[in-house]
């Protein structure tokens, strides 16, 4: 057995000569004498202490410990020590990997990954003016003022500057930009088995690319049918559900496999109401929707509360299965400089807030930002500019731009992660989600946690 | 905040009311009282422990008093721009 001044092998500058084993979950009660047995390792373990942590007296004469809870060892082993237990992971056995035990510092400003940290000089990094408020605070501050100026259409003297460069041309021959985007296309996944809703405008149910589909509608709206007379509701299903082989190319739906749940909740002149929305939403909770897609929103001035009623909602829609996400919201003119905060419901902290970006995965000009620190963050992005997908007959498709088109793609993905996580709840489904995203260069106060992710 | 005309001549507000958790266990009675309490019931929704209708103005007050209320919201409207728009 190796003892600590005997190093196993010429230790690189960030390990410490000892050994990580990875130990089988259901097996860690028997490690501690498979250690002794193929290693001859002879180990301490926690299991013999109430408190997880042993004493100097209980470790010592053994040459590592076993962290019961974790089932992860730590172990001296000499070259041969080490061959054995590498042997062993291979088989099947209680052992299951080994990798040797690094060195960790504690981080501090950015260098060389690795290096030791020299201690903190003792003047602060930013300038601390007299009541504690720093450089970055007020300058943080005075943005916010200038944006929240800018809402309310006073000039700011600044100058928006927006590229002119010609964007870089993309290939919509075969399928769109935004199913590339969010890697749709490359995904195993299909949207089978999920039941998908989206609350709109409703669905022309004579679409010749959604005539092989399993499909529920319903109107909430009094007087009209669930047939989308307007289009918009159309345009957000196809974007969300549309067909792998439509009658023509590009392709333009995410989860072309799902179910589809169309909810008219808004009427074909494109007004609603809560009393609908709600509706709906009940609905889709009642039929065992994984997803809800709302591509609406009622403008909110900035510092405005998000509702209670829709949160309360939104969570028992969670806790009974259903992801209920929405359009961040298009009141911005950035290029004016304009940003105006999230839409409610989006607004909600348990709506994720979904905003739009272009082709170059820039953030659209329309798209609203997460002013408020009251619940209204945008939490993750989508193809939301000059976006193609179907529209009722005779006209059949069409190309438009909105944080309508974003939220849909998100709902897709949505579909795909629930197939491919058949057993998460949905808030976990809402955590896979926002986590799996691609991070952007671009402040998440725009995008959240960057560009949603098909499995 | 939306509005509508009611047969008897006073403008009615469509409100949305949310249950507490305790209350929304029984979401048929919750909605025998709101309506004892002067609202109009349109929709009771039980997963969502949330109910919908109107009222007059004068009378939310009884409504954000009866036992099990927890909020009580008047109802948005939303209006999307017309098809043809570019963006939407």
């Amino acid at each position: 057995m190796a003892t600590e001044g005997e190093a196993a092998f010429p230790s690189s500058q960030h390990k410490t000569g000892r050994y990580l084993v990875l130990l089988r979950q259901d097996a860690v009660g028997e490690a501690q004498g498979e250690l002794r047995k193929t290693a001859g390792v002879r180990v301490a373990t926690t299991a013999d202490s109430k408190t997880g942590a042993l004493t100097a007296k209980q470790r010592e004469g053994a040459g590592g410990v076993i962290f019961d809870r974790l089932g992860v060892a730590v172990v001296d082993a000499a070259p041969d020590q080490v061959q054995a237990l590498g042997t062993a992971a291979q088989e099947q056995s209680t052992i299951l990997a080994v990798e040797p035990e690094r060195v960790v510092y504690a981080l501090e400003a950015p260098g060389i990954p690795g290096a030791p940290r020299a201690p903190l000089p003792d003047a602060p990094l930013t300038p601390h003016f007299g009541r504690g408020l720093s450089a970055e605070y007020l300058s943080g501050y005075r943005d916010a003022v200038v944006n929240l100026s800018a809402v309310g259409g006073v000039p700011s003297g600044a100058s928006i500057v927006t590229p002119t460069a010609a964007a870089a041309a993309v290939d919509e021959s075969k399928a769109t930009w935004g199913l590339q985007a969010v890697g749709a296309l490359s995904s195993g996944y299909t949207g089978r088995g999920v039941k998908v809703a989206v609350l709109d405008t409703g669905l022309d149910v004579g679409h010749p690319d959604f005539q092989d589909r399993t499909i529920e509608t319903r109107s909430f709206v009094p007087g009209e049918e669930v047939r989308d007379g307007n289009g918009h509701g159309t345009h957000t299903i196809g974007t969300a559900c549309g067909s792998r082989i439509p009658a023509d190319l590009p392709r333009y739906g995410v989860a072309f496999d799902a179910d589809i749940w169309a909810g008219k909740v808004l009427g074909d002149r494109g007004s609603g109401n809560d009393e609908g929305i709600l509706a709906g939403i009940e609905w889709a909770v009642a039929g065992g929707c994984a997803i809800v897609s709302m591509s609406l929103g009622s403008p909110t001035f900035p510092g405005e509360p998000h509702s209670p009623v829709y949160e309360t909602a939104a969570r028992r829609a969670l806790a009974l299965g259903t992801c209920i996400i929405a359009a961040a919201g298009n009141e911005s003119r950035r290029d004016q400089g304009v940003i105006s905060p999230v839409s409610h419901p989006a607004n909600c902290p348990s709506i994720p807030a979904v905003a739009a970006l272009d082709a170059q995965l820039q953030v659209a000009p329309f798209s609203n930002r997460g002013l408020d620190p009251v619940g209204g963050q945008v939490d993750v992005a989508g193809p939301g500019v000059l976006v193609h997908s179907s529209w009722p007959m005779p006209t059949r498709y069409r190309t438009i731009s909105g944080t309508s088109m974003a939220t849909p793609h998100v709902a897709g993905v949505g579909a795909l992660l629930a197939e491919a996580n058949p057993d998460v709840s949905a808030g976990e489904l809402l955590a896979i989600l926002t986590r799996s995203a691609r991070r952007l260069p671009l402040p998440s106060t725009d995008v959240g946690s960057g560009l949603a992710q098909a499995p | 905040m939306a509005g509508s005309e009611t047969n008897g001549g006073g403008t009615q507000a469509t409100v949305l009311v949310s249950i507490d958790d305790e209350h929304a266990k029984d979401m048929a009675a919750m909605a025998q009282r709101l309506g004892d309490a002067g609202m109009d019931v349109e929709h009771t929704m039980e997963l969502l422990g949330t109910v919908s209708g109107s009222i007059e103005p004068a009378k939310i007050d009884l409504v954000r008093a009866v036992e099990g209320v927890r909020h009580v919201e008047l109802s948005r409207t939303y209006q999307l721009p017309p098809p043809e728009s570019p963006i939407q």
